[in-house]
């Protein structure tokens, strides 16, 4: 069916499939216009596809319902404009974060995007609406995406949004994309706000043992005027693996909380101090300039590691030590690494135990549980990663939102024959 | 204005209190216009209501009976967001004014839609908190409007626009139904509808609540102005700081024509009269960044030439030096009768070329153009000063126009904080192609088939709107 596109590499299907899913082709467009002309095919053929960048996350979301072909990115990885003097970069959506971080390093600049995959590319980071870290003072995607290029269903191209930092002509499109996991159209480009690299930087780890302390220690901190940039919870899983920079006593310790500051070079050292002060009593440890950045590349690296079996938590910030002790309550068989931003109000969890198939309706029920209470308190649980046979028995976003039925209108006049991402996404969208 | 039926008006009675009903010409006279003075429509009716359900049985009479709906807080639409051109009914919050929750431990505030934007940092200030999003008329704008057209201000260089502090709302679809997109958590399940709701122009639903971030106030907070000899000067400074990887939370321009009207006015703030231009840096943040940063800036003002920099001593001299470029606006009458203020932005590097062509336009037009703007987000404000009774009104469209054009032709756009309106609706096409056009139609024919929310705002729909009085039409 795609064989006739010209300018589009045929690329062996062997080693693809998504949720166990075997495509019959997979595409590689050279071009804008083989692209479109691929979902031209597909969308009057009435036939699905779904768009892949790295992979990173490719089992976000529900099984899909039907794929005739996964059309990949790998020709679009440039860095088509970029005005450091603007602070604004236009690239497309196939290059990878690291890639992006490398060009902007070179003008000493930085997207403040951390997620947990540097291969992921900036088409999937947005599509996912993938954060990390830094969100605790950077926000998320929607804080840098000025604009985008899409392709959609029926082979047009749309663009929303600009290059300038500021934008209010017309519905902002640009937003709707963000986190749609490509069932509205594939991104093609995206321009991005990117940020001075800070002159210096600091990161202050307290290690504890109940939950109780950090909450307290939490209200303490925001009250003395420090601001960190990112304010994370690891729990032992996560920071024993960050041997090179984390003591080695403390392996005794539940908790690693993290805290990274950002600014002059006094400022990020009496940050880390002030800080440590208000700790008083626990074990902690300063860690400065490449020591403090290298403990987070280390962090999102161990993190990353075997993420096969992974879920999002999102509730209001002051549930946020009650769900950790929830998804700790329920969890401990399946030993999960856990990390949570702790100011924003999101927490995420892995699985290490290899599972067999038996085990995935018990661990259903048990997440099950625990989305019935992040619903209850205004929140949600949602799988990032996740074998089919999990899948099964645990549907992907939880309870669908009061206006679903204006999400499932704008899929429909979007992409009317459901050929994008079909099935994956929100109550089977 | 168009005639309603008997039924509908008893209909409306019966929803709300006999005197939150407005009919007569007299009363309905000022919703003719809002802070867009150029237009003019004529409402059939104006209600004001009290509560969510009252709004939510206003609109679903106004869908049984076809009528258009336009949902209205202060009235300081710098785009027409609020005229009614189609006539219909009003629904005005001026009752719906109240702070229902101040969550601190989730850094949040639930507001009802007519809540006045200022009130909500004055609300939280004694507890260290602030609403960052700081449009000039935010003393009045009321939260609704500021989701309606996405406001800015002069912090928003630093801390983002209404959308990037905006988490969650209660709305009203044209049909009537109530509820809500996003909760206290931070991630929302599916397409975001909320994002698509700022900027809107209130054209898709109504806000009746809305709950917002509420940010901890900086540690420390240092203003500075610096005036130049010209324009070139000051913008290739702005330029500078950006590049020299200070990121100040406000940096705000001033041209000599503005000076003048502002030192002229009650809001006269001591800027320098003989300066071609003024800025205004702010830096915010903890006490060391703060003195590196004004550091930094002090440093880059010299190295372009400053004639004159002072460094606010105190909080009293700050606010006066704010209070100069809060009220630049109000002082314009002293430059002439009318003016349009225009809302383009263009990439930060483009600020010298744009200014001095602005200055050209001026002279083409022989018409005066006053610019006081956002210069740190590229963000411009010209103000064309005309005298609507010599009939110069066209000609300031033409030259409003152009200003815009050239942003455009930079990589830039029509608005950044005013919105497209009825003022800028039919330029959308110089910006977006009819594809890109076509999807936000979707959107629209999503929230509100009918078209009766805010009709002949923001899209360009052609034949069923009211045609426009002068017509703002631009090549592209």
């Amino acid at each position: 069916m795609f064989s006739h596109v010209p300018n589009c590499e045929s690329v062996d299907t062997k080693k693809y499939s998504i949720d166990g899913l075997k495509p019959h082709s997979v595409l590689a467009p050279k071009d804008y216009e083989s692209m479109t002309n691929a979902l031209q095919i597909a969308d009057s053929n009435k036939v699905a596809v779904c768009f892949q960048g790295s992979g990173t996350k490719i089992s976000m979301g529900n099984v899909l319902t039907k794929l005739a072909a996964i059309i990949l990115a790998k020709y679009f990885p440039k860095c088509l404009d970029y005005v450091p003097e603007d602070l604004t970069v236009s690239v497309q959506a196939g290059i990878k974060l690291k890639d992006l971080k490398k060009i902007l390093a070179k003008k000493n600049q930085f997207i403040p995007l951390d997620p947990l995959f540097l291969e992921a590319t900036v088409g999937g980071i947005i599509s996912t609406n993938s954060t990390g870290p830094l969100a605790a003072s950077y926000g998320s995607v929607k804080n840098f995406l000025l604009g985008v290029k899409v392709a959609h269903a029926d082979g047009r191209i749309s663009k929303a949004g600009g290059k300038v930092v500021k934008n209010v002509a017309g519905y902002d499109l640009t937003k709707l994309y963000i986190g749609a996991i490509g069932t509205l159209g594939c991104i093609l480009e995206a321009n991005l706000k990117v940020y001075p690299v800070p002159e210096s930087e600091s990161t202050l780890l307290i290690f504890v043992n109940e939950i109780d302390g950090i909450q307290q220690y939490t209200k303490k901190l925001l009250s003395v005027g420090t601001s960190p940039v990112a304010f994370e919870l690891l729990n032992g899983e996560v920071f024993t693996a960050l041997s090179k920079y984390v003591p080695r006593e403390v392996v005794e310790y539940s908790y690693c909380i993290a805290l990274r500051f950002f600014g002059s070079h006094p400022s990020v050292t009496n940050q880390a101090r002030e800080a440590e002060k208000l700790a008083f009593g626990h074990k902690t440890e300063v860690l400065l300039r490449e020591g403090s950045s290298g403990f987070w590349e280390s962090f999102i690296e161990k993190v990353s590691e075997k993420r096969t079996v992974s879920f999002k938590v999102s509730v209001p910030r002051n549930t946020i030590f009650e769900a950790i002790g929830k998804v700790e309550e329920a969890m401990p068989f399946y030993v999960p690494k856990i990390h949570a931003e702790l100011s924003v109000g999101l927490l995420h969890f892995s699985l290490q135990r290899d599972l067999q198939h038996p085990d995935y309706q018990l661990l259903a029920k048990k997440l099950l549980d625990l989305r019935k209470h992040c619903e209850e308190v205004g929140g949600n649980l949602t799988i990032e990663t996740a074998p089919k046979a999990l899948k099964e028995h645990f549907e992907a976003w939880g309870t669908v939102p009061p206006a679903f039925f204006l999400m499932k209108s704008i899929k429909h006049k979007f992409d009317p024959n459901s050929i994008l991402s079909s099935g994956r996404f929100v109550g089977g969208l | 204005m168009k005639e309603l039926s008997p039924e509908f008006l008893q209909e409306l009675k019966a929803i709300v209190e006999p005197t939150s009903l407005l009919t007569r010409p007299e009363e309905l006279l000022v919703y003719d216009q809002d802070g867009l003075t150029i237009y003019k429509g004529r409402a059939s009716a104006a209600v004001l209501p009290r509560t969510t359900e009252q709004v939510a049985k206003i609109v679903a009479l106004c869908n049984k009976h076809k009528v258009p709906f336009i949902a209205r807080g202060a009235g300081t639409s710098l785009s027409g967001g609020t005229i009614p051109t189609e006539g219909g009914v009003i629904i005005e919050f001026a009752l719906m004014n109240h702070i229902l929750e101040v969550d601190l431990e989730n850094g949040l505030v639930l507001v009802e839609a007519g809540t006045a934007n200022l009130s909500i940092s004055e609300k939280v200030a004694a507890s260290g908190y602030f609403y960052a999003p700081d449009p000039s008329s935010q003393l009045v704008c009321t939260i609704g409007g500021n989701i309606s057209h996405n406001s800015g201000g002069p912090h928003t260089l630093k801390y983002g626009v209404t959308t990037h502090n905006l988490v969650a709302a209660e709305i009203i679809l044209a049909n009537g139904e109530i509820f809500w997109l996003g909760s206290k958590a931070p991630d929302r399940i599916g397409y975001d509808l909320l994002s698509l709701l700022a900027g809107s122009d209130g054209t898709l639903a109504i806000v009746t609540k809305a709950l917002l971030k509420i940010i901890p106030k900086p540690q420390d907070v240092r203003t500075m102005m610096a005036s130049f000899e010209t324009p070139e000067d000051a913008s290739r400074t702005v330029s500078n700081i950006i590049a020299a990887g200070v990121l100040p939370s406000a940096v705000e321009m001033m041209d000599d024509l503005v000076i003048g009207a502002v030192e002229d006015s009650i809001h006269a703030a001591g800027y320098p009269r003989d300066a071609g231009a003024v800025l205004l840096v702010e830096v915010d943040g903890r006490i060391e960044d703060v003195e590196d940063g004004i550091g930094k800036v002090l440093k880059i003002c010299r190295a372009n030439s400053a004639k004159q920099v002072k460094v606010a001593a105190d909080e009293h001299e700050r606010k006066k030096l704010w209070a100069g470029r809060k009220g630049a606006f109000a002082s314009m009458g002293r430059l002439g009768p009318n003016y349009i203020v225009q809302d383009g932005v263009i990439p930060r590097t483009k600020l010298p070329e744009i200014l001095a062509k602005i200055y050209q336009i001026s002279n083409h037009y022989s018409l005066k153009i006053a610019n006081v703007f956002h210069a740190g987000d590229g963000n411009l404000h010209p103000l064309i000063i005309y005298d609507a009774a010599k009939g110069e009104t066209e000609k300031a469209v033409r030259a409003s126009g152009e200003t815009l054009k050239i942003c455009v032709d930079v990589g830039g756009t029509i608005t950044g904080e005013h919105g497209i309106g009825i003022e800028k609706r039919d330029l959308m096409p110089m910006i977006f192609n009819g594809v890109d056009l076509d999807m936000m139609m979707k959107v629209k024919e999503t929230f509100d088939p009918e078209r009766l929310c805010n009709p002949c705002k923001t899209l360009p729909f052609g034949s069923r709107c009211a045609e426009l009085f002068p017509s703002p039409k631009i090549e592209k």
